[in-house]
């Protein structure tokens, strides 16, 4: 067993990832953070949570997905209703969210049959469908008003070590996904989907769970992202924005990269909280030289420039 | 040495009990400046707005610290403004709201504008106990959550479809509008819009007869193509056109209305129509006798007042420019925080709190003084104020009487009989 997970994650990557984890649990208990950092570190928590999930469609399955903003409503607004309905605690609300959240995802199972550009526009489609259908359900969203949470300050303190609890998960759900068997047939299916099937992968069943799972990891982060707004409003919640953020995260990052979407979450969030506090005018341009510059000369994003630079330093330690 | 050493063990004594009950605190260094955050949509579909805002609340800042500064108890202290762009975006809104807080520690904050934003950035001032005043989110819903922190300088939209109706129905008495009248009612889905449903819907119900709502559609805010709903409305033939929007909105759904042809006896976009952009972006022909009530109107500073005094201040700083709603009830935010921090003669948040919610002050709104009363959520219920369009591209308040500088025509001399 302990060969097995050696195999699936070399030690040196274990501990540095699980080290990376501990010190950034710790980090609040120990380094006297200011609320606003605090908080800013939850709200990337979230958002590396919810591109890690978004790049198991879009990176791992090559299924662009431009309608994510659906599953991560869906969860918000579910996680919110039992919130306001029953005393339950809030992590179990967020659980239900994610799991009506990834349930809901399996709707998009006949645009499975597209592939590439055409699936992606189906996804534009569903997630705008999506956001009028609640906007106009009123009972349940609040309708275009939203829907207003109890503050609570201590649950949006902890909202720290739960977002950082799922963004250990889900990457190391990514990591596993991507060594194991799971993570070939993904491949494969990527790479060519009727191939992949003359092979006996089942491509249906693949896609299928890709989506559920990544529509409820989706899910959860909507929820927690109600806990922590106190306030959310479909418009918000479901709106496109959100969808080309998750695609963005990914793309900023290295989309299919395991690490990529979390580097790009980190990137997306504080750089543009900084140069929005600090150079409105600037903040549209910088993101979309950023764009430009990655697509143009990385593919692979951060992680593709990290990969050359440790190349670069790998070559100049052997001349030496 | 017999002497000294009781006093010795005195002072011995002394500090261990200083030690035990604790150091006396140290006092707060003197407070250099009253700190105040915002942020706006400076950028994104509100963007227009947010400029507008901000002018406001600059005119506001520039004039106390010219007079020297707030006098706080008794030292008088510049103000600062800490300004953000929230590009019209909820999640930013809130995390810059944080930012302000916790990281710029400012002592106060002005609201954003737009009633999506204010009720998603008004929950971080609340959580955070940061007094927060806003001109620029005029939902009743806003108020209805208990908040303690928040106060509203701007009336409630409901109000506007009441007074506009309440114009209307003067004018159905006076035999210009037929009766009963069919009204097109169309509003944006939001809380906004929502309230002016309401206001006109309940005013429709409670004078039974006089009128039909014959349609009553949403829009989607920010909408790219009304035809469909000016459709419905053609095929309706209403006689009254009553719409709620935001100014982008304005614009695209009049100019479409334009384009397809469409007059009413009445028309009006609830609080958009005598915007000056407006009217320049529609070409004066195409707004001629379109009706909106506003919160506040430059007309207002035809007598000596607050508002002349707003007026002439705002006119030397930008440019001869006359103001609109949106400067004015920024501006009056501002003076009315000022006025709560030299009241409470402290920058205690919880002092100007207080301050805040048992006020009253002298106001440039109509309708005289402000007060935030705490039954209704702590949102101010001054009148509004109706205006129409005229042939030579003037707004003239037509009601309530007593402020009017012109009367109001009904119905539109454009429509053919």
């Amino acid at each position: 067993m302990r060969s097995r997970i050696r195999g699936l994650a070399p030690t040196p990557i274990l501990a540095g990832f699980l080290l990376t984890g501990a010190a950034l649990a710790v980090l609040p208990l120990v380094l006297e953070l200011s609320i606003y950092t605090h908080n800013l570190m939850t709200l990337t928590f979230l958002s590396v949570a919810g591109a890690l999930a978004w790049n198991w469609m879009g990176g791992f399955l090559g299924q662009v997905s431009f309608g994510h903003a659906a599953t991560f409503g869906v969860g918000g607004f579910v996680a919110a209703r039992i919130v306001l309905w029953a005393p339950v605690p809030a992590p179990l609300a967020w659980l239900v969210g994610g799991l009506v959240a990834g349930v809901f995802a399996l709707g998009a199972h006949p645009a499975l049959r597209l592939r590439g550009p055409y699936f992606s526009i189906a996804t534009i489609g569903l997630g705008e469908a999506t956001r009028l259908l609640f906007t106009y359900w009123e009972d349940f969203t609040g309708g275009s008003s939203g829907l207003s949470l109890p503050i609570e300050t201590a649950l949006k303190h902890r909202l720290y070590w739960w977002g950082l609890g799922l963004v250990v998960l889900v990457t190391a759900a990514s990591w596993l996904i991507r060594r194991s068997g799971l993570g070939l047939q993904l491949l494969a299916i990527k790479a060519d989907v009727d191939a992949a099937a003359d092979l006996g992968v089942s491509a249906t069943f693949y896609q299928d769970l890709m989506i559920a799972l990544s529509g409820a990891v989706v899910g959860v982060t909507g929820g927690m992202w109600a806990s922590y707004f106190s306030f959310i409003e479909p418009n918000d919640m479901f709106g496109f924005d959100r969808s080309i953020g998750f695609v963005l995260m990914a793309v900023i990052g290295g989309v299919g990269t395991v690490l990529g979407p979390l580097l790009g979450a980190v990137v997306f969030v504080l750089l543009r909280q900084y140069l929005l506090a600090s150079y409105p005018q600037l903040y549209l341009g910088v993101y979309g030289l950023l764009l430009i510059f990655i697509i143009l000369f990385e593919p692979l994003g951060l992680t593709g420039l990290l990969r050359r630079l440790w190349q670069r330093l790998s070559a100049l330690r052997g001349k030496v | 040495m017999n002497i000294a050493r009781p006093s010795f063990l005195k002072a011995l004594l002394a500090a261990l009990a200083l030690l035990a009950v604790g150091l006396p605190a140290q006092a707060a260094p003197p407070k250099a400046r009253v700190s105040v955050g915002a942020t706006l949509p400076l950028t994104g579909s509100e963007a227009r707005i947010g400029g507008f805002v901000k002018e406001g609340y600059e005119l506001a800042f520039e004039e106390v610290n010219k007079a020297g500064g707030l006098q706080v108890g008794n030292q008088k202290l510049p103000v600062a403004l800490t300004l953000l762009d929230d590009a019209t975006n909820q999640a930013t809104a809130v995390s810059l709201a944080d930012k302000l807080i916790n990281s710029d520690k400012v002592d106060f904050l002005l609201g954003t504008y737009s009633s999506h934003l204010i009720e998603a950035q008004s929950t971080v001032a609340e959580q955070y106990k940061v007094p927060y005043l806003q001109g620029g989110g005029g939902a009743t819903k806003i108020f209805k959550r208990g908040f303690k922190y928040l106060f509203g300088t701007i009336s409630p939209v409901e109000l506007l479809g009441t007074t506009l109706m309440t114009w209307i129905d003067q004018q159905q008495k006076a035999g210009k509008l037929p009766k009963p009248a069919k009204i097109a009612l169309l509003w944006e889905n939001t809380a906004h819009g929502k309230d002016f449903r309401k206001g006109v819907s309940d005013f429709v119900a409670q004078n039974k007869g006089a009128y039909i709502i014959s349609v009553d559609e949403s829009f989607a805010l920010d909408g790219k193509d009304f035809s469909a709903l000016l459709g419905k409305v053609k095929a309706a033939k209403v006689d009254l056109f009553l719409a709620d929007a935001h100014l982008p909105d304005y614009i695209t759904m009049h100019r479409q209305y334009v384009a397809s042809g469409l007059c009413h006896k009445v028309v009006s976009y609830g609080a958009r129509g005598s915007e000056k952009g407006a009217i320049d972006a529609l070409g004066v022909e195409n707004v001629k006798y379109i009706l909106s009530g506003v919160w506040w109107s430059s007309q207002l500073a035809a007598k000596p007042g607050p508002s002349r005094d707003f007026v002439t201040a705002f006119k030397a700083r930008y440019g001869g420019r006359d103001p609109e709603w949106f400067q004015a009830l920024a501006y009056l935010s501002a003076k009315t925080l000022f006025a709560a921090i030299q009241q409470a003669g402290t920058v205690d948040r919880e002092a100007v709190r207080q301050k805040l919610a048992t006020m009253k002050v002298k106001s440039l709104l109509p309708g005289g003084p402000l007060e935030f009363p705490a039954a209704l959520g702590q949102q101010a219920q001054n009148p509004f104020v109706v205006q129409q369009n005229t042939p030579d591209g003037k707004s003239p308040i037509i009601f309530p009487q007593d402020v009017a500088t012109g009367t109001g025509v009904a119905a539109n001399p454009k429509c053919p009989n």
